[in-house]
């Protein structure tokens, strides 16, 4: 017959009270949080090592997906500097091919290429949020040092005025080779002195977009079809008329210096292009990245997150026990010796 | 004739009272802890004819009571073990807040991500050092936490071993004490049930078993069979390091809540400090080695000063030493170039996260491993261990209320049935009176004819 009542039954059955009392705590728990537990000892070893591992790759994959938006500013900033910069060359060119009497406009068309330059050396040092779009270059330092350093060193270099007297280290050139004039002074390169380019290109500046996935960049600012673009308008800004014996000497000169920049545009063109499949994968990488965390939060939430329903019945089916040990005690309290009488 | 009728009347008036004492007893005591039920019985005088009462007996089943001494030691050292590695646990973080030393190596990686895309935005090499410091600390409070629920668990011995040895003092005065009673022939039940208390109390704090001899001494043993108390206690003698000695020899297996703050202090806590050391290294020598051999200039250091496996014997306590370098933190452009002379910094700090080769000096860590996946198993482990504590918890818990109810079946008061037999008793009590009065009845009868 078992026993029902006496210090130990009681003892019992306030442990079994207890013992309720306690695990309806952590369905409430539960409920308040959303989350199925505040300790990974809730979880165990292995939904523990699924959080953690989720956790870290979602921050992995949220860090990429960072590292892909902001690549994704710099092409669109890069798409549109290059085709600013064809726009501006195309303009110069047009005019150098239609010139039939140089002398006349030569003031006007000079000052036309200047501020095509200015602007493309402008479009060159486009940035996004501090960081210059096109690669090549390192430590904060802008690919040109500026129009106004460039146009003081092409003209104080005097190149181009007689090009049979090159700056120290410089092949001498042919007495009317004005255009190669030009050339020449845009093709210095680091580590020599450099008129218009401070970076390393050399340097590769590749950047990790996912997990042993690099990118490299589209467009290096020390790209030879810049370079010719460059050269062409510098060779028009800064020759002057007066160094040609007549004026068709100066008329072939533009048009040798409008199809010099015309070189430039197929070269410009694939960058474009190049920019432009950049721009698809970055598009293509992002995509995947925001399935990729979608599926991870998903994943996350099925082993973190609490189920409502099934906490409900948990706490209905506990009430429904503690209820039934608060009635116990309470009869148990009311009994006395004459109930036994 | 008569008087043989008088004797057997009185002894039954005697024997039922002494019986309804007993019943008495029962009853009173029905509330008392570690009261176990009194049993007594009449029987018949085999020479005058008349009723006598037996000694009083405990109605205590002694190998339910040893099951329950075992299964008590065993649910106090899962429940203390559990415990502790639920503190262990809690420094690992809220799981859905990612603040897991896992988690944070993770965003130091996607800091060093983030720079390395970004190079000129002196706000990201802000991060870098943030993300940085975030991970120190978190090694720092992880290492310290641990080290403090260790110096908590040797604490906790010292406190229970002065406990127990109370208690053993206890148990060897009560062994005395019964050992006389039983020798007088008087009743040393109570005395038992005092004994018995205490002894269950006693398993909590440490395994023991134990038996009575013939002059009922309760001969107490630890689980490694060294003696602790007869009628004389043995003390227990804590070492400060978290193990224990009896008469100078030392106590193995020692079970309960002793055993457990042991197993804490002892084990658990130094594979994980050994563990974050080991986490705590390697990701400062992968540093050092993506900042180039011999530069002096690190990100990590210890204490600020530099960092020197060869020169602390195992990396004892790095982990909660590591800091960022002072340099950085002043100024977080060196992130952009690392330490000078060195090249791409950023990219090579980067990969130390994505690195799954690297090998890890510590017990029950995984290699050729990354840094991440090191954490996640120092984290899953502690999780693991601490689900398992509490499902023995709940097992011995289970085992242990089930054998309280098999001990108070067997050895509780019923109060139904003190009560059914105490009506018998007071029947029997009033059929000796009876007798007295029939008795008196036929003296009468006989003076009157002798009149």
């Amino acid at each position: 017959m078992p026993v029902v009542n006496g210090y130990t039954q009681n003892l019992l059955l306030r442990d079994a009270t207890a013992q309720i009392q306690q695990r309806l705590a952590t369905p409430q728990r539960q409920m308040a949080s959303g989350q199925k537990g505040e300790q990974f000892g809730e979880y165990g070893a292995p939904d523990t090592r699924r959080i953690l591992s989720l956790q870290a790759e979602t921050a992995r994959v949220e860090a990429f997906g960072r590292t892909v938006a902001i690549l994704q500013s710099r092409a669109q900033r890069t798409d549109l500097a290059l085709n600013r910069i064809v726009d501006l060359a195309t303009d110069v060119r047009d005019v150098t091919l239609s010139v039939r009497s140089g002398a006349a406009r030569a003031d006007l068309l000079r000052g036309q290429a200047a501020n095509a330059l200015k602007a493309v050396l402008g479009e060159m040092s486009a940035e996004v949020a501090g960081h210059y779009v096109l690669s090549g270059v390192s430590g904060g330092m802008a690919p040109t040092p500026g129009f106004d350093a460039v146009a003081a060193a092409i003209v104080g270099s005097g190149y181009l005025d007689d090009p049979t007297a090159p700056p120290p280290g410089h092949p001498p050139l042919a007495a009317d080779d004005h255009l190669g004039a030009a050339a020449a002074i845009f093709d210095v390169l680091p580590p020599d002195p450099s008129l218009w380019y401070q970076g390393d290109p050399t340097a590769a500046g590749s950047v990790m977009i996912g997990d042993g996935r690099r990118m490299e960049p589209a467009v290096n600012a020390a790209d030879p079809a810049i370079r010719t673009v460059l050269s062409g308008l510098a060779a028009i800004a800064y020759t002057d008329p007066a160094n040609f014996a007549t004026d068709q000497d100066y008329v072939a000169f533009l048009e040798a210096a409008g199809m010099r920049i015309a070189d430039g545009f197929q070269g410009m063109h694939a960058l474009v292009a190049r920019n432009g499949l950049q721009q698809q994968m970055l598009a293509a990488e992002r995509e995947a990245q925001t399935g990729l965390e979608v599926l991870l939060s998903s994943d996350l939430g099925g082993v973190v997150d609490a189920d409502y329903a099934e906490i409900a019945m948990q706490v209905q089916s506990l009430q429904t026990q503690l209820e039934a040990s608060y009635r116990l005690t309470a009869e148990l309290r009311r009994l006395s010796l004459t109930h036994f009488l | 004739m008569m008087s043989g009728i008088l004797g057997n009347a009185l002894s039954g008036l005697r024997t039922t009272q002494t019986l309804l004492d007993t019943i008495s007893r029962n009853v009173a005591n029905a509330q008392t802890e570690g009261y176990t039920r009194k049993v007594q019985h009449a029987v018949t005088n085999g020479v005058t004819g008349g009723a006598a009462a037996t000694a009083v007996l405990r109605a205590a089943d002694e190998s339910v009571l040893a099951d329950l001494r075992r299964s008590t030691g065993a649910a106090a050292y899962s429940a203390v073990l559990a415990e502790g590695l639920s503190a262990l646990d809690r420094l690992s973080g809220d799981p859905g807040q990612g603040m897991s030393l896992s988690a944070r190596l993770a965003a130091l990686g996607s800091a060093f991500q983030q720079a390395s895309a970004d190079s000129t935005q002196p706000a990201a090499m802000r991060e870098v050092v943030r993300a940085a410091e975030d991970l120190t600390r978190t090694l720092n409070t992880m290492s310290h936490g641990a080290r403090r629920l260790a110096d908590e668990a040797r604490d906790a011995i010292g406190g229970e071993v002065a406990v127990a040895n109370a208690l053993l003092e206890q148990i060897a005065g009560l062994n005395a004490r019964i050992a006389k009673a039983d020798a007088l022939s008087g009743d040393a039940t109570d005395l038992r049930d005092q004994r018995d208390r205490l002894t269950r109390q006693l398993s909590g704090l440490m395994d023991v078993r134990g038996f009575e001899d013939g002059r009922g001494v309760l001969h107490v043993y630890s689980a490694d069979n060294k003696l602790l108390a007869t009628e004389r206690a043995r003390a227990l003698e804590a070492d400060g390091s978290g193990g224990l000695s009896v008469n100078g020899e030392t106590v193995r297996n020692i079970g309960g809540s002793l055993g457990a703050h042991q197993q804490i202090a002892e084990v658990v806590v130094p594979r994980l400090l050994a563990q974050l050391d080991a986490v705590a290294g390697r990701l400062t020598e992968e540093f050092a080695s993506a900042a180039g051999p011999g530069l002096g200039v690190m990100l990590f250091t210890d204490g600020g000063g530099a960092y020197d496996p060869a020169g602390v014997p195992g990396e004892a306590g790095f982990a909660g030493r590591i800091a960022v370098n002072p340099d950085f933190v002043a100024d977080p452009d060196l992130v952009r170039n690392g330490p000078p002379g060195t090249n791409d910094f950023l990219a090579a700090a980067r990969d130390v996260f994505l690195d799954t080769t690297l090998t890890f000096g510590a017990p029950g860590l995984p290699g050729p491993a990354s840094l991440e996946a090191a954490a996640v198993e120092i984290s899953a482990r502690i999780a693991g261990d601490a689900v398992a504590a509490r499902s023995m918890t709940a097992e011995h818990m289970a085992t242990r209320d089930y054998l309280m109810r098999t001990a108070a079946e067997s050895g509780g008061v019923n109060l139904d049935d003190e009560l059914a037999r105490m009506v018998v008793l007071q029947n029997a009590y009033a059929a000796s009176a009876r007798m007295l009065q029939a008795y008196q009845s036929m003296v009468d009868e006989l003076l009157s004819l002798t009149r």
